[in-house]
């Protein structure tokens, strides 16, 4: 229980090395990023960027979830939070979208913060009901305001523009979203190499030993709630400019499961994790399509929707089961691997 | 009156079928700690296995669902949910949440998802109240079905052996299982309970309106009942879901449809907030 | 001194090494027999091993997050080193466990019900047998059994024990914090029903002295080894060797310890 709480770099040896490798893997990853619309097609081009939107969304929500331990559903709401935030800044006062992201994710923290207050007197089941309970009662906040701002259809978002310059083609919208991206990866690789990431690590090893050792839990918990909120609600500015409007049936439950999904799939508490994780659950539905495509669609390929929700329910039971540390769980063998032959 | 008693009788009425979902969580909570996010989607999937046996009548439809969902939970324990005993929260919900995607694509895989239509379960189609009120029948139906369920399985649950052995399994699992209780086995009747009461509800449900797998949702008024009458009461669970089907009419009637759902979140999020262990929970249950 | 009787021992244990999932090693190469009808004592000092050796009889290693890594546990011949409880307990092995088990919020009678659970109904006891033992427990049927106490929930433990009609009794710590003569009084009714139905019983107890009067034979452990053993007169006869492990100066005249 207690042994999580001694900061990862004093239990690892191979602390320098380790750091070398890492900032090789991330200046691979930022080149293949960068290269990746050059050389493929436009429609691979937006499951790519739909990859990297869920990254930036997934990420924060790890440090909640996967490194503070606070289960949540609620970041679906939190996104509607940003969009409607972003939304009503740029209408009102047509501001720029560093402004409105600005806005929104203050408006994310000071929300987050509210979702959060629970988690001081609940734990387990019934702080995640709470977060259901937020999850449900924000949308409808969001569809009073989206009625009473935007009309029955939700917010329709013009092409983006920052500073004159047209941002709203596809590659563009690809470089806009993955630089957000990556200073979101920047962020939390920031926050968890400080002081802050042992206080967040000790939330979740166990409130009792976080107080021992003079952190203060309430505050840490809710400092993480509000920034790991006000990281999605920004995204979910970017989000809403990508999709090109917002509208509070987007918004489900089920959203929310899926950016939960993706951290599980790709392992709690690690950034490597929250981006191999979306990768992957935005691939199902497109590898699905693409299968019943090429096989006439006979049989069960006749129905990709219904197949697509079977084989992602199976994917959530199957890394459950069979693999709790998720794909970064194959990296890290991997490399273990490789480190021991050579 | 007549619109208070009105939003009063069809809140109970379905209440009552948040009553027999939730009734299913607490089972399932209470003894093996898991909380179950399937509870929707094995209601779901009962009314629709009822309502495509439709010309059968509401009876027989109801039974063969009620018991093919119950088959569904057992097999649900035996295969994915078993291993998950003691490994905590979230892999629990994570596996309930894929096992549910999992009913849901296969039901519609299997029966399509256009709209199906479940004969009443009695004749007469409304019953006079006073004060110049009336209840569906269907709704009445309901609310006897889910109080007899309740006394039920209160019953099996202090005089049958599984019932003895899941309630000491809820609070000291380990003295249960010195005591010769097998987990994969009185587990696997919690999850076939819980089966057969969600599909019960999901019969009543498409007999009030409409089988549709994607209705899902629709139970998550569940969790507000578990949370409403306390997670580790079979009673509680049953009139938890009367309060918050009759705060969600209310709030239908006198501040608009759309305030009905939201207005059983606040209910569930006051509960959390002021009475954790709900009307008739016992404060220790807490499993972190 | 019982190795080359394998045949005719209930309980064999060969060579257990246990360890919890904490990384803890509690046992080391334990070997340790009960005949059929013998009683037999295992004592050592907190933290010995003693009741990791109970859970692994009993088949509640995994309940308590232990593995068995080595070794072999049988019963009347049968492999049962990965048994669960519930094949043990049908196997005819019940414990009294540390703590004594017994369910706070359950009434009396249904903590004696529980066990009765396991039991196929056409070889059910009837609950009042426990009754007939301690006319206490039938007072009290219908009291929640955490308002009992200490000596009676503890007879409740030992009467639940019996009502499976056991061929081995586990006990563990069934003296902790109970008044002398209470313990006493509980282990001669334990001891006249083992004898009466040729129960064997695997006393574990801290409390040395009582504990090698109610055996014929013991083990003593330490640090999850067997350390010494010998009839309960030999080992009351040991030198001080012997007695170090038990944290007890001298063990002929450690009487007035209990």
């Amino acid at each position: 229980m207690t042994q999580s709480i001694a900061p990862p770099h004093l239990a690892d040896p191979a602390q320098p090395r380790a750091g070398v490798r890492r900032t090789g893997l991330a200046v691979l990853a930022v080149a293949i990023v960068v290269a990746l619309p050059l050389v493929v097609s436009p429609y691979w081009t937006t499951v790519a960027t739909n990859a990297v939107l869920a990254f930036a969304i997934a990420a924060p929500l790890n440090l909640l979830t996967g490194n503070a331990g606070q289960f949540s559903l609620g970041n679906a709401a939190f996104l509607v939070v940003g969009a409607y935030t972003g939304a009503f800044v740029t209408f009102t006062f047509d501001m720029e979208l560093p402004i409105a992201m600005l806005v929104a994710a203050a408006a994310g923290a000071l929300v987050g913060f509210i979702v959060g207050l629970p988690s001081l007197r609940l734990r387990g089941a019934y702080l995640l009901m709470s977060t259901l309970a937020a999850h449900y009662i924000l949308v409808f906040a969001a569809l009073k305001f989206q009625t009473s701002q935007f009309g029955a259809a939700g917010a329709i978002f013009p092409p983006l523009r920052v500073a004159g310059v047209d941002l709203s083609g596809d590659r563009s919208m690809y470089f806009v979203i993955a630089a957000f991206a990556a200073l979101i990866g920047l962020i939390i690789t920031n926050i968890m190499r400080s002081g802050h990431g042992r206080a967040i690590e000790a939330v979740k090893a166990r409130d009792v030993a976080a107080a021992a050792c003079g952190i203060s839990v309430a505050r840490t918990k809710l400092w993480v709630w509000s920034l790991s909120s006000a990281m999605i609600a920004a995204a979910g500015v970017l989000q809403a400019y990508y999709l090109g409007s917002a509208s509070v049936e987007f918004y489900t439950l089920n959203l929310a499961i899926t950016y939960v999904a993706m951290i599980l799939v790709g392992g709690l508490g690690s950034l490597g994790g929250s981006l191999l994780g979306a990768c992957f659950v935005t691939l199902v539905p497109v590898v699905v399509n693409h299968l019943s495509e090429a096989y006439g669609g006979g049989g069960v390929l006749a129905h990709p929707h219904e197949l697509q929700t079977v084989i992602y329910g199976l994917i959530i039971i199957a890394f459950v089961l069979l693999k709790p540390d998720g794909l970064i769980g194959f990296v890290r063998s991997a490399a273990r691997r490789l480190r021991n032959g050579g | 009156m007549t619109d208070f008693l009105n939003a009063v009788w069809s809140g109970s009425g379905f209440g009552s079928l948040y009553g027999l979902v939730a009734l299913g969580l607490v089972v399932i909570f209470k003894s093996t700690g898991i909380l179950n996010f399937s509870g929707g989607a094995l209601m779901a999937v009962g009314g629709v296995v009822a309502a495509g046996l439709g010309a059968q009548g509401f009876w027989v439809a109801a039974g063969i669902a009620v018991v093919a969902v119950a088959g569904v939970g057992a097999v649900a324990n035996l295969t994915v949910m078993r291993p998950l005993l003691g490994r905590g929260l979230f892999p629990g919900v994570m596996v309930t949440i894929g096992l549910a995607s999992v009913i849901e694509g296969t039901s519609g895989l299997l029966f399509g998802r256009q709209p199906r239509f479940l004969p009443d379960p009695i004749g007469v189609p409304t019953f006079d109240l006073p004060f110049g009120t009336s209840m569906s029948s269907t709704l009445a139906v309901a609310l006897g079905l889910s109080a007899a369920a309740t006394v039920l399985l209160a019953i099996a649950f202090n005089r049958t052996s599984v019932g003895l052995q899941l309630r000491a399994a809820a609070v000291r699992p380990e003295v249960a299982s010195m005591f010769g209780a097998n987990p994969g086995r009185i587990f696997t009747y919690a999850w076939a309970v819980a089966g057969g009461l969600a599909a019960l509800a999901g019969a009543l449900l498409a007999s009030l309106t409409v089988a549709d797998i994607s209705i899902a949702t629709f139970a998550l008024r569940a969790f507000a009942a578990m949370i409403v009458g306390g997670v580790d009461s079979l009673g509680g669970a049953f009139l938890g879901g009367i309060l918050v089907g009759v705060t969600e009419m209310l709030a239908g009637t006198y501040l608009g449809d759309d305030f009905r759902l939201p207005s059983t979140m606040v209910v569930l999020m006051v509960f959390l907030m002021v009475r954790p262990q709900g009307l008739f929970g016992t404060p220790e249950v807490v499993r972190p | 001194m019982a190795g080359d009787v394998v045949e005719q021992q209930f309980l064999s244990v060969r060579d257990l090494d246990v360890a919890y999932a904490s990384g803890a090693h509690a046992l080391r190469g334990v070997s340790i027999e009960v005949g059929a009808g013998e009683r037999v004592g295992i004592v050592g000092a907190n933290g010995a091993g003693k009741t990791t050796v109970a859970r692994a009889v009993t088949g509640l290693s995994a309940v308590f997050r232990a593995t068995v890594r080595q070794g072999r546990i049988s019963l009347a011949g049968k492999d049962t080193t990965r048994w669960p409880a519930w094949r043990v307990l049908a196997a005819g092995v019940v414990t009294i466990p540390e703590g004594r088990g017994v369910i706070s919020n359950m009434t009396v009678e249904d903590n004696l019900r529980l066990v009765l659970a396991a039991i196929p109904r056409r070889r059910r006891p009837a609950v009042t047998e426990a009754y007939t033992m301690y006319p206490v427990l039938g007072e009290r049927r219908r009291a929640m059994a955490g308002l009992l106490s200490g000596g009676e929930q503890q007879m409740l433990a030992v009467a639940r024990a019996l009502l499976v009609r056991p061929r081995l009794i586990v006990a563990d710590e069934l003296s902790l914090g109970l008044a002398p003569r209470i313990v006493t009084e509980i282990l001669d009714g334990l001891a006249a029903r083992a004898a009466n139905e040729g129960t064997a019983v695997l006393l574990i107890e801290q409390a040395v002295v009582m504990s090698l009067r109610f055996v014929d034979r013991a083990y003593v452990l330490d640090q999850g080894t067997v350390v010494a053993q010998g009839t309960s007169d030999e080992l009351r006869q040991a030198g001080d060797t012997t007695a170090r492990y038990l944290g007890v100066a001298d063990l002929s005249r450690a009487e007035e310890l209990l």
